[in-house]
C-alpha cells in the first residue's frame, strides 16, 4: 500500500478535532453516508504520507545547506503539501456539485412531468433514472423499494446522501405529501421545478462571474507572449550592440 | 436527420475551408514572414474543420430546440380548441410555414411524424423515434410525458398543454443560459484575437523594430516561444470557458 506509513501515523496522531471535523464533512459531502467513512482515512493516511514523502524530499534536496534555508524549504514543502489535498478536495467537491445539481434538475424535470401524466411515484422514479451524476441515488433508492423498504423512507435516503438544499427541499415535498397526504402536491413539485430551473439559471450566472476571475490567468499568459514579443528585439538589438 | 451528425454543403465546406486557410496562414505569416512556413501551417486547417463541425452540430440543436418552442405553442392552441394530436399536425405544419420561410428542420420533423401516423405508426412511436435522434432533454421530457399519457389514459390535452407550458418555460431558461454562454465566448475571442492584432499593429507602425524577430534565429526561436505562450493562455481560455459554461 503506497499509504501504508501514513495511516500507521493518523492513528497514533490524529489531526486537530475541528479541521477533522471539516473535512469529514467535505468527504460527506462527496461520497455521501455509505462510503466516506473509508474515504475519510483514505484521506488521511494520503495526506500524512504525502507530508512525509515531501519532507524527506526536501531534507535530501537540502543536504548541506544551512539550518535556516532547510527549515524555510521544509516549511515552504509542508506548507503547499498541506494546501494542495485541501484545494484539490474543495476542486473535487464543486464538481461533484456541479454535475449532481445538472443530474438532479433533469430528473425533477422529468419525475415531475411523469407524476403530472398520472404516473405513481414508484413508477414516475424508475422512468426518471437517466444517466447522470444523480442516477446512483435512484437506483439506490429503487433497489431498496424492490427489497421492501417503504417509498417514504428511501426517498427519505436519497437528500441525506446527496446533503443539497435543493434536493432535500424537492424530496421533503415528496415525503410529506405521502405521509400526511396532500391534494396539491403536484403543483408543489411544479413550482419548485420552476424553482430549480431558476436556482440553475442562478448557478450559471455565478459560474459566469467566477470564470471572469479565472479568465485572468490565460488572460495573463497572453499578455506575457505579448510582452516577450515587444521586449525580444529590444534585448537582441542590445545583444547585437555588446 | 441525425442531429448527432453534421455533413457540410459544398459552400460551407468552401466557406469554412478558405476561412480557416486565410486564418492560419495570416497568424504564421504574421509570427514568421516565411512563405514555407505559412504554407505548411496548412496542416492546421483539418483539426480546425473539426472545430467548426462541432460549433454546427451545437448551433444545429441549438436552433432545433427554438423551433420546438414554436412547435409546441402551435400545439397547444390545436389541443385547446379540441383537434386531437393526429389531427392537429397538419395544423401546426401550416402555422410553421407562415412563422419560418422556407424549410426549417422542425418543419420537416412534423412533416413526417404526420406521414408516419398517416402510415399506421402510433403517435407515440412516431415521437419516440424524433426523439431520439434530437438526444435532447427537452424533447425527450416531452416525448416521455405524451408516451405516459397516451398509455396509461386520462386527460391527455390537459396534462399535454400543461407539461408543454412546463416544457416551454426550460426552453426560455436555456435560451437565458445560451446568452450567458455566448457572451463570454465572445470574451474569449476577443481575447485570442488581441495579440496578433497588437503584433500586426507594431509590424505595420516600426518594421525595422520588429524586423530583428524575423530575420536572426534567436528572434525566430522567441516568436515561437511567444506563440506556444499566447496558444497555451487561448488553449487555457477555452478550457475554461467550455467547462464552467
Amino acid at each position: 500500500m503506497k499509504y501504508k506509513v501514513g495511516a500507521v501515523i493518523y492513528q497514533r496522531i490524529r489531526p486537530p478535532r475541528r479541521y477533522e471535523q471539516k473535512i469529514s464533512d467535505s468527504l460527506l459531502r462527496l461520497y455521501g453516508t455509505k462510503s466516506y467513512k473509508e474515504k475519510i482515512y483514505s484521506f488521511w493516511s494520503k495526506k500524512y504520507s504525502l507530508h512525509i514523502y515531501t519532507s524527506l524530499i526536501v531534507i535530501l534536496l537540502t543536504v548541506g545547506e544551512s539550518l535556516s534555508s532547510q527549515g524555510i524549504f521544509f516549511l515552504g514543502g509542508n506548507v503547499c503539501c498541506h494546501y494542495y489535498l485541501d484545494e484539490k478536495l474543495k476542486e473535487e467537491i464543486e464538481t461533484h456539485r456541479r454535475a449532481l445539481m445538472n443530474g438532479f434538475f433533469e430528473f425533477s424535470s422529468l419525475f415531475t412531468l411523469m407524476i403530472n401524466a398520472g404516473l405513481n411515484y414508484k413508477n414516475a422514479l424508475e422512468y426518471s433514472i437517466g444517466d447522470h451524476a444523480f442516477s446512483p441515488y435512484l437506483n439506490e433508492a429503487i433497489r431498496q423499494i424492490k427489497t421492501g423498504k417503504s417509498e417514504i423512507l428511501a426517498f427519505e435516503e436519497i437528500p441525506l446522501q446527496c446533503r443539497e438544499t435543493v434536493i432535500t427541499r424537492y424530496f421533503a415535498c415528496i415525503v410529506q405529501g405521502q405521509r400526511h397526504g396532500n391534494r396539491s402536491v403536484r403543483n408543489d413539485l411544479k413550482r419548485i421545478t420552476e424553482e430549480n430551473w431558476n436556482e440553475k439559471l442562478k448557478l450559471h450566472r455565478k459560474n459566469g462571474e467566477v470564470l471572469k476571475t479565472k479568465l485572468l490567468l490565460p488572460m495573463m499568459l497572453i499578455f506575457i507572449g505579448i510582452l516577450g514579443i515587444l521586449l525580444m528585439p529590444v534585448m537582441i538589438q542590445f545583444q547585437q550592440l555588446m | 436527420m441525425d442531429y448527432q451528425q453534421y455533413t457540410f454543403s459544398k459552400v460551407e465546406l468552401i466557406y469554412y475551408g478558405l476561412r480557416n486557410s486565410f486564418l492560419v496562414v495570416a497568424i504564421s505569416y504574421l509570427m514568421y514572414k516565411n512563405i514555407i512556413v505559412s504554407l505548411a501551417s496548412l496542416i492546421f486547417v483539418l483539426p480546425l474543420l473539426k472545430q467548426n463541425k462541432k460549433a454546427c452540430i451545437a448551433k444545429q440543436k441549438r436552433q432545433l430546440l427554438l423551433e420546438f418552442r414554436e412547435f409546441l405553442y402551435s400545439l397547444i392552441v390545436c389541443l385547446g380548441s379540441g383537434y386531437s394530436i393526429e389531427n392537429s399536425l397538419p395544423h401546426v405544419v401550416q402555422e410553421l410555414e407562415m412563422l419560418y420561410t422556407g424549410e426549417t428542420m422542425i418543419i420537416e420533423e412534423v412533416r413526417d411524424i404526420h406521414r408516419r401516423i398517416c402510415l399506421g405508426a402510433s403517435v407515440d412511436d412516431a415521437f419516440r423515434q424524433f426523439s431520439q435522434r434530437t438526444d435532447s432533454t427537452i424533447i425527450h421530457l416531452f416525448v416521455a410525458s405524451l408516451s405516459i399519457g397516451i398509455n396509461q389514459g386520462g386527460n391527455l390535452v390537459e396534462v399535454l398543454k400543461e407539461n408543454s407550458n412546463m416544457i416551454i418555460d426550460q426552453v426560455s431558461i436555456h435560451q437565458e443560459i445560451d446568452v450567458i454562454t455566448a457572451e463570454k465566448q465572445f470574451e474569449l475571442k476577443f481575447l485570442s484575437i488581441f495579440p496578433f492584432f497588437i503584433i500586426a499593429l507594431l509590424d505595420y507602425s516600426s518594421p525595422s523594430f520588429m524586423g530583428t524577430l524575423y530575420t536572426t534565429w534567436l528572434g525566430r526561436f522567441g516568436m515561437t516561444l511567444a506563440m506556444l505562450v499566447i496558444g497555451t493562455g487561448i488553449f487555457l481560455g477555452k478550457q475554461l470557458v467550455d467547462k464552467h459554461t
